[in-house]
């Protein structure tokens, strides 16, 4: 994900073990299908929590022209395995696409 | 961009005033405005008077709901209200701090109106907030900067730059900014009673702006062979209104004017509730943050620093240009939302603030 590519995924891997992932893609339904796709690659399984803290469609403004919401951004924190169950190792971070 | 204090300031400013400044906007109500002035532009004075008329037309039914969430909100929460209750929790955090503790500590608490007193405030740290409700009313972002100018030391910037830019070269010795973004509500589903409600709402809003319903110039008409009444303007935004209401989609200006009712729900329980918990976490990090020297790396990794039971997190923001901002977000979010590209305030603001220029016009004369 970058200037040349505007939508796809990221996710950083925190200190706990846990990710932060980031979905950006035009159609909202799908982002949040996208995330629990890159979730359950991530962690091998369906098996985590996700506690989604970003959901929002930034403003595009053109002076001149009409402002319209942007690209749909889905942000939140991804821990494998469950509350019950001790983490799954997740696997290794990709780099972004 | 984060400005932090440096270990010399802190122990420099030590006991330190807070002024807080006086929201005069209350909570505002966004949306998107129309405008079609570039693409008409070809077309010379026909078309800017054309596109004009068109973008009047497409901002009427979404600028008067955005305009009626505001002054609705502001039954509840006028900015007076706000400013209080912003200033009561710098007061709590002031009781609670230890006595006998070092760092930036808070002396006294006050309020400042900036219309009327522009100048920056000696020897205390500025607290300006703002309140924006988003375009379909689901949820509230609450933005606080803080600010601390010292006219004896000059503010060096503590990053790294290939060439500092000019906003880097001056300003106030401390700044940072702190978002807290309410809980959300879910969009309501449309259906027939929904469509009802809205009617009702609209009908409502033009009772309360006329004293009466609007009614068409042509209900009287006799004949159907005489030429038609011009309508009136009220009448004719009405209607453009219901008709809006009645077809098959919810508009996010619509679901607005829906979900203000829930904000509103209890004596605005829930829009109360959320103004504290945003206040109660504004005097806390700008607090602790006067009190940190970390200076953010500009490509470093956000940090949460609190985790609550509800899924409300706190983070650091660690890379670009709001490196080093707060923001406290509501977890397991379902649905996203917009904040528009322009907003309405309540009309009682709108006249405060009036006056308020007049004041500061007729003082800036006697002087």
């Amino acid at each position: 994900m970058g200037p040349d590519r505007p939508y796809g995924y990221k996710e950083t891997k925190r200190e706990d073990g846990s990710y932060v992932l980031l979905i950006q893609h035009p159609d909202g339904k799908k982002a949040y299908e996208f995330w629990d796709r890159r979730a359950a690659e991530l962690c091998g399984s369906k098996i985590y929590e996700k506690n989604i803290f970003r959901a929002i469609r930034p403003t595009i403004a053109v002076p001149g022209y009409s402002a319209t919401p942007g690209m749909p951004i889905l942000e939140g924190y991804l821990t494998c395995g469950s509350a019950a169950a001790p983490a799954a190792t997740p696997a290794a971070a990709s780099p972004g696409q | 961009m984060k400005r932090p204090l440096t270990q010399a300031h802190i122990a420099r400013l030590a006991d330190t005033n807070i002024a807080i400044v006086e929201n005069n906007q209350g909570v505002a109500a966004s949306w998107y405005m129309a405008d079609s002035s570039a693409a008409s532009a070809q077309y010379g004075l026909i078309g800017a008077l054309v596109s004009a008329g068109m973008d009047a037309m497409m901002n009427a039914g979404p600028a008067g709901r955005a305009q009626q969430t505001a002054d609705d909100l502001a039954t509840i929460a006028l900015a007076d209200k706000l400013n209080q209750s912003l200033r009561a929790q710098f007061d709590a955090m002031k009781v609670a701090q230890a006595p006998d503790g070092s760092g930036v500590r808070i002396a006294e608490v006050s309020t400042v109106q900036k219309i009327l007193s522009p100048a920056a405030v000696n020897d205390a740290v500025e607290v300006n907030i703002s309140y924006t409700l988003s375009e379909d009313a689901t949820a509230l972002n609450i933005v606080a900067t803080a600010a601390y100018s010292d006219p004896a030391a000059k503010y060096v910037t503590p990053y790294t730059f290939k060439t500092v830019p000019k906003d880097e070269l001056d300003g106030p010795l401390y700044r940072n900014s702190f978002v807290y973004e309410s809980n959300r509500f879910a969009l309501p589903t449309l259906g027939p009673e929904i469509k009802q409600a809205m009617v009702e709402a609209i009908q409502k809003k033009y009772i309360a702006k006329t004293g009466s319903l609007p009614v068409s110039a042509n209900a009287a008409r006799r004949s159907r062979y005489s030429a038609p009444l011009k309508e009136s303007k009220d009448y004719e935004d009405m209607s453009q209104e219901i008709k809006e209401a009645n077809d098959n989609t919810l508009s996010k200006s619509e679901a607005a004017g829906l979900l203000t009712r829930e904000w509103l729900k209890a004596d605005g329980a829930f829009l109360l509730k959320e103004l504290e918990s945003a206040h109660a976490y504004i005097a806390k990090y700008v607090l602790l943050d006067l009190n940190s020297t970390a200076v953010p790396s500009l490509e470093g990794a956000d940090q949460v620093v609190e985790q609550m039971q509800d899924g409300r997190t706190v983070r650091l923001v660690g890379a670009g240009i709001g490196a080093g901002t707060y923001v406290s977000s509501p977890g397991g979010l379902k649905d996203f939302t917009t904040f528009g590209n322009a907003i309405q305030i309540a009309d009682v603001h709108r006249k405060k603030i009036s006056q308020l220029q007049e004041t500061a016009k007729k003082q800036s004369a006697k002087r």
